[in-house]
Parts: structure tokens; C-alpha cells; sequence
């Protein structure tokens, strides 16, 4: 199964969109008050859907926070992908 | 101006200007337009509330198929993580306790009866949810859908204490604002995804209600051959094997 990402920047209004080629995760980044937003979503039976939102106000605090996430070592290059989007809409 | 999290919560409370700063706060969910500005609301109401840690959870419970959990974090990350990673969501007695019962209360008065329910209440603890306060938000009618805001202090015992009582009314106010503002959310998100037409929501409106073929027909000016290919449109998109399911499915989801 490819883990590959895509990257779409300035999708909708929102800063990225990232999402594995399988399907089975993605994420929209948004930039807010001095904070990234990272909104996560992964498709669950049927039309059901598992989602979480969560911010972050440095670059830090997502590599600690994503220390805990298993997502990072089952997609490595999503990861790589999201982490610096993450970084670009913390920068601006 | 940001409430000091080390003030008791009698203390909080008992400002005259506490339960207006927390109102205006919470009267601002109704107004964000995605779910980072409702997070950022969510952010701003739990540092006026003088608490550590937010989480509310928007979820559907069923039978293997077709849950739904939609988390909005305004705490330590890395307890989502774990908690996802172990998909605790059938043992969460903070869930199981906001599916069945309204009252806003102490997490300390819900039973862990199980180890799985225990290992889930120490994962919270760990990661800042010391005294927690729990408050659910549920809706009327066929939709299925839960609300539960769980409010952590990192102070044992903060919530078990004086002030309480007016607490729990804010609490309830900020669940319910945000179980409404996530209702409506995923309801125009799933109508998105889907494609779902006014049609659509018509012809599982009438399903649900009792109408046959015929009526739908009628009311909505289609031949009865139109009405059975829109159906196997619909069971196709819900997932659901026959007009009957796809319809109470709508209802649980509340597109209908």
C-alpha cells in the first residue's frame, strides 16, 4: 500500500491540504491567531468519520505532541509533509 | 482578560463579572464559520472559565458501522493520540455516561467498573485532567448525535468544591452551544460529500415518515421508475442496503 502524500496549498480558503493516497488520512492546515491549526480526518464504516482539531503555537509543540502519534511512522512522507506545512503557516 | 488557573473556583465564580465574560464567549461559538474558529473559541471560553484543559467530543455511537467521533482539542494533544490509537471510544465511561444522562457533574461521580474504563480515566489523569467536570448536550427527535464538553483542571479536587453549582450552568451552556454549532456542521458537510440534492432529503424525509413510492411520486412530481433510481442512488451513498435503513440512517445523522 502506497503512503504517498499530495499536497494542495491554498485549497478552499484554507492554507494545505494533505491527504495519503490510500485514503485513509488527511489533514487541512489553516493558519490562525498566531497558531496553525491542524484539522485531521479519517474515514471510519460506512459514512461515519473519525476527526480531531487541535492548534499549536510552535513548531515545538507539534514535534512534541506528534512524538505520540503512530500516524508519523505508518506515513512517514505524510508526516514530512504535514510538519512543514505546519512550519510554513507558523512562519507567515 | 484571562481568569488565574490557580484561583479556586469559588473564587472564580464568585466574581461578579465571571458569568458575563464567560456568556460572551460562549455567544461567540454561533458565529465561527469552520472548526478552527469554533476551536479558537473553545480556546478563549476555557481561559475565561479559569480551567486548564477543553475537550468536546460530537459523536455518534452504533453498532460497527457508521460512528462518528468529531474532536475538538483544546488540551494536551498527545492524550487524542494515545486515546485514538487505542480507539477507547467504547470504553470511555465519559462518553458511555454522556449518551445516557443530561446532568452536568463531576467526573468523580462516574463509575470506571471495568479495567479498560480505568486505563482510560488514568490516561486522562495523566495528561492533566485531574478534577474534571462533564457535560453532555443531546438532541431531540430522531438524530442520534452526543455532545460531551469535558472541562480538566490539573487541581485535585478543583471541581468538587464551592462554586460548582453556578459552574456546571456555564459549562452546560458552552456543551450545548457546541453540540448545536457541530450538528449543524456536519449535517451541510455530509450533505457536501454526499451530493445530496433538496430532492434527496425530501424523497428520505418522506421514507422516514412512512411514504410509499406512490406518495413520494406524487409529492415530489417524479415517476414512480424516477423514485426507485433515485433510491438505489441514495443506498448506495449512505452505505445502507434498503430505503428504510437509508432513511432512519439520514435520521440518526440528522440530515433529515
Amino acid at each position: 500500500m502506497r503512503h504517498a502524500a499530495r499536497t494542495d496549498a491554498d485549497a478552499g480558503g484554507r492554507q494545505y491540504s494533505i491527504s495519503s493516497d490510500d485514503g485513509a488520512i488527511s489533514f487541512l492546515i489553516w493558519r490562525g491567531v498566531n497558531a496553525a491549526y491542524v484539522e485531521r480526518h479519517q474515514p471510519l464504516a460506512g459514512i461515519g468519520k473519525l476527526s480531531h482539531v487541535m492548534c499549536f503555537d510552535a513548531l515545538e509543540a507539534f514535534d512534541r505532541a506528534y512524538d505520540a502519534d503512530q500516524m508519523r511512522y505508518k506515513y512517514p512522507l505524510l508526516y514530512s509533509q504535514l510538519r512543514r506545512a505546519v512550519a510554513e503557516v507558523l512562519q507567515r | 482578560m484571562n481568569a488565574d488557573v490557580r484561583t479556586s473556583l469559588s473564587d472564580l465564580v464568585g466574581n461578579p463579572q465571571y458569568a458575563g465574560r464567560v456568556l460572551r464567549e460562549i455567544a461567540r461559538v454561533g458565529a465561527a464559520v469552520s472548526p478552527p474558529l469554533v476551536l479558537e473559541v473553545l480556546h478563549a471560553a476555557k481561559n475565561v472559565m479559569g480551567v486548564e484543559q477543553a475537550v468536546f467530543v460530537s459523536y455518534l455511537r452504533g453498532e460497527d458501522s457508521h460512528e462518528s467521533y468529531r474532536f475538538l482539542l483544546a488540551a494536551d494533544p498527545r492524550w487524542c493520540f494515545e486515546y485514538q490509537a487505542y480507539a477507547w471510544y467504547g470504553s470511555d465511561p465519559w462518553l458511555l455516561y454522556a449518551s445516557l444522562e443530561p446532568e452536568t457533574i463531576c467526573a468523580s461521580s462516574i463509575p470506571a467498573t471495568t479495567r479498560q474504563q480505568r486505563e482510560v480515566l488514568a490516561l486522562a489523569e495523566r495528561y492533566g485532567m485531574v478534577s474534571v467536570c462533564i457535560a453532555p448536550a443531546g438532541t431531540a427527535g430522531a438524530n442520534e448525535r452526543v455532545g460531551m464538553l469535558a472541562l480538566g483542571s490539573t487541581t485535585r479536587g478543583f471541581f468538587e468544591s464551592e462554586g460548582f453549582t453556578l459552574f456546571r450552568v456555564l459549562a452546560r451552556a458552552l456543551s450545548l452551544e457546541l453540540h448545536g454549532w457541530w450538528s449543524k456542521y456536519e449535517r451541510s458537510e455530509l450533505i457536501r460529500d454526499l451530493r445530496l440534492s433538496e430532492d434527496d432529503l425530501r424523497l428520505l424525509q418522506l421514507e422516514f415518515r412512512g411514504a410509499g413510492t406512490k406518495r413520494a411520486s406524487e409529492l415530489l412530481g417524479a415517476s414512480t421508475a424516477s423514485i426507485d433510481s433515485r433510491w438505489q442512488r441514495l443506498n448506495r451513498k449512505l452505505g445502507s442496503p434498503q430505503r428504510q435503513s437509508t432513511a432512519r440512517l439520514a435520521a440518526k445523522y440528522g440530515l433529515i
